[in-house]
């Protein structure tokens, strides 16, 4: 969950609030990121010695351009590269690639007009866990639209599907959010997101009865110490506040808050155990550069 | 980003410059290498019963149709229900107790049990497996137990039962092997007890309750095999391959915290489940301690089981009377005071469980009750443990003593008994799997040729065959690097030869063997039949049949008797005889046949039969080994009936 941070304050706003009044074609856009998280729970577990914190660095560089279609259309194409590296679990570390494309549709040049997308994303992932390595794809519908001069509404649904070396890490989901941006003019933007998911999500915990009952695939995750990943359903709810800040040109700085919560699907359906359930907290810094 | 390399980067840009898009789940994957032992015969006899057509009898559905046959002819016991119905539980005519406990030692699982005894001393226990099995390959863990503590109907795997009682046809009580389908109850009629795949009942079961793996009996007159009649039971019963409860050794389960489940908790009912099992083992003379009320006894005790196994229980209680209330084992049998450590370390936590429960009175060292004994079997433990990896029986007893220091122990008492154990450059014992030759045993054969074989070699794919001597060059091998080359020669004389055997790149230690060329041998070896076999078994000097007969109560008889009860004693008595004996033949290590170790002066009362005596490494063809030889070479020759 930790490379969307940006999606919806950079890199919409980088590609579809361009000249207001028509969908031009770009040229190049070049995109560096570098963040520096801290992660309340990285092994997204639940009660004590069973949830671990971390703290990991990001470095991410994007390309992208746009190619005008029609006069309400465009396509807009980017590679990224970048990885993330933490602190005391190697394992999570990663270098991470992709492609993502967007066949964009605006309904007029007025200000307050919406812009639809129908996008795709692609990337691979080489981690230091092994088993975490694969490929991750999203596809979705998405829309974009000023409320007001100071307001940008965006929604999005999507599909999420990940195929990792272990079939623990092979997961897919459903995903629909939204997201407010509330700009405060020359002292930056607010943004307030939310997000519900539902699908497989990852859990890493020592031996767990509960867990493995209802899990739908499990292995000894080469990231942790005598931990098991286990693969489960879940209904997961995520939320976002945050601000960015621009300053000089092209440089800005944003600070964010993700609270995330998934609560298993099933229940273990023995001795009044509850669905499992854990929370993470992840708090950002990041510096972007665009150019 | 500390472990993998930055190349992983590039490989990582290159796969998606490819286009690469999926991605195989290799890291599911165990490792790659290890050995070529698969440990899928676990819980099989080391005498299978491997028949002229490849399959092992033991492990077939007609194995385990017979064995239900016998005990359960009519099929009252075929689910869990009519099973537990039959045997009274929940009933007002015993005392049945109930407990929770992980078998971390033997099997892995999380075990819920539920004993009872009926008041005319019949004892019946049904075991609830319960096995979390998706994370790694089969083993303990602490999740199998609280699995069976919360009864996760998901994790339970099948449930085990066994039935102290008389048979269908009998009033002697014998023990009963059953398991049933964990979800529809119905009996199962063969199990997978430690992920090695599916094995026939009641294999899996009685290879460590003490059973026997006898032959299946030819059809009687229902037109179906009968399972064998072991003469030497006390019920002489159909089913009764000898086996005998485990005693329930407390000090190896896991126990849960969970109140209820502790190990205090439970000590009271486990105390008196081993009364219970105690009360199933024979005792020469009736005792006037309590614990012993319902041991049976027999005028054939001295040819029984000797009930070893009573004396841990009552020596983990205290002694007589049992007067603890809690299990401890520090039982060492007075026949270990010469190496107590061995004994502890080795012998105790990967022998004794399933070697105490086997033997009978004039042959019991198989037990393993004293060093001695124990020492009476070097070359066999060797073999069975280091070689062929088919000890210990169990994959979890296996795996945990190879990595524990028992497996060094072991290796350095056989050392000392002359049967040294092959060691890797570190000293350390080699597990099994690695190739081990066989080309059979030295033998005599008549002049002309001969075929040889290596198929019993171990965890071999090629093989190479060669002369260490060769008088005078006057033999020729056929196809040397084949399993069964062509041995030609015209000219009395003893030939050496050797083979090695590979798996890749690992080769076997070379193993000789002699052919003792002699052109007047008689009978022709490929001619011996089992009436030549006969002929020997009932012949003076003394006579095998002088044990082997009614009115003694040796396993087998070698005397022409009735053995199908029809009141004759014709043809088809012989074709049973025949088919018992051939029972006694090892076909996939044959040198350990009971019929050819036995006669030879091995664990067979002290008896060495004349023309068996292996000893002063006479060659084959002496005088003091001619039945020996006759003998081996008609196993050789796939021990013909006619």
């Amino acid at each position: 969950m930790g490379r969307a941070r940006f999606t919806v304050t950079a890199a919409l706003l980088g590609t579809l609030c361009g000249p207001p009044a028509v969908l031009a074609a770009q040229l190049f856009d070049y995109r560096i990121e570098a963040a520096y998280t801290y992660d309340d729970n990285v092994t997204r577990s639940e009660g004590a010695g069973n949830v671990l914190s971390d703290k990991f660095l990001t470095l991410n560089f994007n390309v992208g351009k746009s190619f005008r279609l029609t006069d309400h259309t465009r396509l807009v194409a980017g590679l990224f590269l970048g990885g993330d590296a933490y602190d005391k679990y190697d394992g999570l570390s990663r270098y991470f690639g992709g492609i993502q494309g967007e066949l964009q549709y605006r309904t007029s040049g007025e200000f307050d007009a919406a812009t639809f997308g129908l996008f795709f994303r692609g990337s691979g992932d080489q981690y230091d866990s092994e088993l975490r390595d694969g490929y991750r794809y999203t596809a979705g519908v998405r829309v974009l639209k000023p409320l007001s001069d100071r307001i940008d509404l965006f929604a999005a649904v999507a599909y999420n599907k990940r195929d990792g070396k272990s079939t623990v890490f092979d997961t897919e989901d459903y995903a629909a959010r939204v997201n407010l941006d509330y700009s405060l003019g020359r002292g930056g933007t607010v943004y307030l997101g939310a997000e519900y998911r539902n699908g497989d999500v990852v859990s890493t915990s020592p031996a767990s009865l509960p867990l493995i009952t209802i899990a739908e695939a499990v292995v000894v995750d080469d990231a942790f110490t005598d931990r098991l990943a286990y693969r489960i359903k879940a209904d997961t709810i995520i939320t976002t506040l945050g601000y960015n800040i621009a300053f000089g040109a092209g440089h800005a700085l944003d600070f964010s808050w993700r609270w995330a919560q998934a609560t298993a699907t099933d229940s273990p359906g023995f001795g009044g155990v509850d669905k499992p359930r854990y929370v993470v907290n992840q708090y950002s810094i990041a510096y972007l550069f665009r150019f | 980003m500390t472990r993998r390399s930055s190349a992983s980067a590039f490989a990582l840009i290159a796969a998606l410059a490819l286009g690469a898009c999926g991605q195989d789940n290799t890291g599911d994957a165990p490792p790659p290498g290890g050995t070529t032992f698969s440990g899928a015969t676990f819980l099989i006899f080391p005498n299978p019963q491997l028949q002229a057509d490849g399959t092992i009898q033991t492990d077939t559905a007609g194995y385990a149709q017979a064995y239900y046959r016998a005990i359960d002819p009519n099929n009252n016991k075929d689910t869990l229900a009519k099973w537990k119905m039959a045997n009274g539980f929940d009933g007002p005519m015993g005392t049945q107790v109930s407990v929770v406990f992980g078998d971390r030692r033997d099997l892995g699982y999380g075990r819920r049990m539920v004993m009872r005894r009926n008041i005319d001393c019949t004892v019946a226990a049904y075991v609830e497996n319960y096995l979390v099995s998706s994370v790694v390959d089969y083993s303990f863990s602490t999740l199998n137990l609280e699995a069976a503590v919360q009864r996760v109907l998901k994790w339970h795997v099948s449930t085990n039962a066994i039935e102290y009682s008389p048979g269908p046809a009998g009033v002697v009580p014998f023990l009963k092997f059953y398991q049933f389908d964990a979800t529809t109850g119905n009996r199962n009629m063969a199990v997978d007890l430690d992920g090695r795949g599916d094995k026939a009942m009641p294999g899996p079961c009685i290879s460590c309750h003490g059973g026997r793996a006898d032959a299946l009996t030819p059809p009687g007159a229902g037109g179906l095999p009968l399972f064998a009649l072991v003469q030497n039971t006390a019920s002489v019963h159909r089913g009764d391959a000898q086996a005998r409860m485990q005693p329930f050794d407390v000090d190896t389960f896991a126990f849960s915290s969970t109140p209820g489940f502790t190990r205090a908790d439970q000590e009271a009912a486990l105390k008196l489940m081993n009364t219970w099992v105690l009360g199933t083992y024979p005792i020469q003379a009736a005792s006037g301690f309590a614990e012993d009320a319902c041991r049976p006894t027999t005028a054939f005790f001295q040819y029984t089981w000797q009930g070893t196994a009573a004396d841990l229980i009552k020596a983990a209680y205290g002694g007589n009377g049992l007067p603890n209330t809690t299990f401890s084992d520090t039982f060492v049998p007075a026949g270990w005071a010469g190496n107590p450590a061995l004994y502890q370390n080795v012998v105790a936590p990967y022998c004794r469980a399933c070697h105490l429960l086997r033997g009978v009175g004039p042959q019991s060292d198989i037990d393993f009750n004293s060093l001695a004994e124990f020492q009476g079997f070097a070359d066999r433990i060797k073999a069975m443990v280091f070689d062929r990896g088919k000890m210990p029986l169990a994959k979890i007893p296996f795996e945990n003593f190879w990595s524990s220091g028992a497996a060094n122990t072991l290796a350095t008492f056989l050392d000392g008994q002359g049967q040294p154990v092959a060691r890797d450059g570190a000293g350390n014992p080699l597990r099994p799997g690695r190739p081990i030759a066989d080309p059979g045993p030295s033998r005599t054969i008549r002049t002309g040729a001969t075929t040889l074989s290596g198929a019993n070699s171990l965890f071999s794919s090629t093989y190479s065959w060669s002369f260490v001597s060769n008088p005078g060059g006057a033999a020729t091998l056929t196809n040397p690097n084949s399993v069964q080359p062509t041995f030609t020669t015209n000219v009395n004389a003893t030939y050496v030869l050797q083979l090695v055997t590979g798996n890749g790149s690992a080769q076997s230690a070379p193993v000789q063997f002699s052919l003792v060329v002699n052109s007047a041998l008689t009978p022709i070896p490929s001619a011996i039949r089992f009436a030549d076999i006969k002929a020997v078994l009932q012949s003076a000097g003394p006579a095998c049949t002088a044990c082997h007969a009614p009115g003694d109560q040796p396993p087998l008889f070698y005397t022409n008797v009735d053995r199908n009860g029809d009141g004759l004693t014709n043809a088809t008595d012989d074709l049973w005889f025949y088919t018992e004996l051939r029972g006694r033949i090892n076909f996939t290590d044959i040198a350990a046949s009971p019929i050819l170790r036995k006669p030879s002066g091995n664990h067979h009362g002290g008896d060495l039969r004349p023309a068996f005596d292996l000893s002063g490494g006479a060659l084959p063809g002496a005088a003091a080994r001619a039945d020996y030889d006759l003998f081996l070479n008609w196993i050789l020759n796939g021990a013909p009936f006619q």
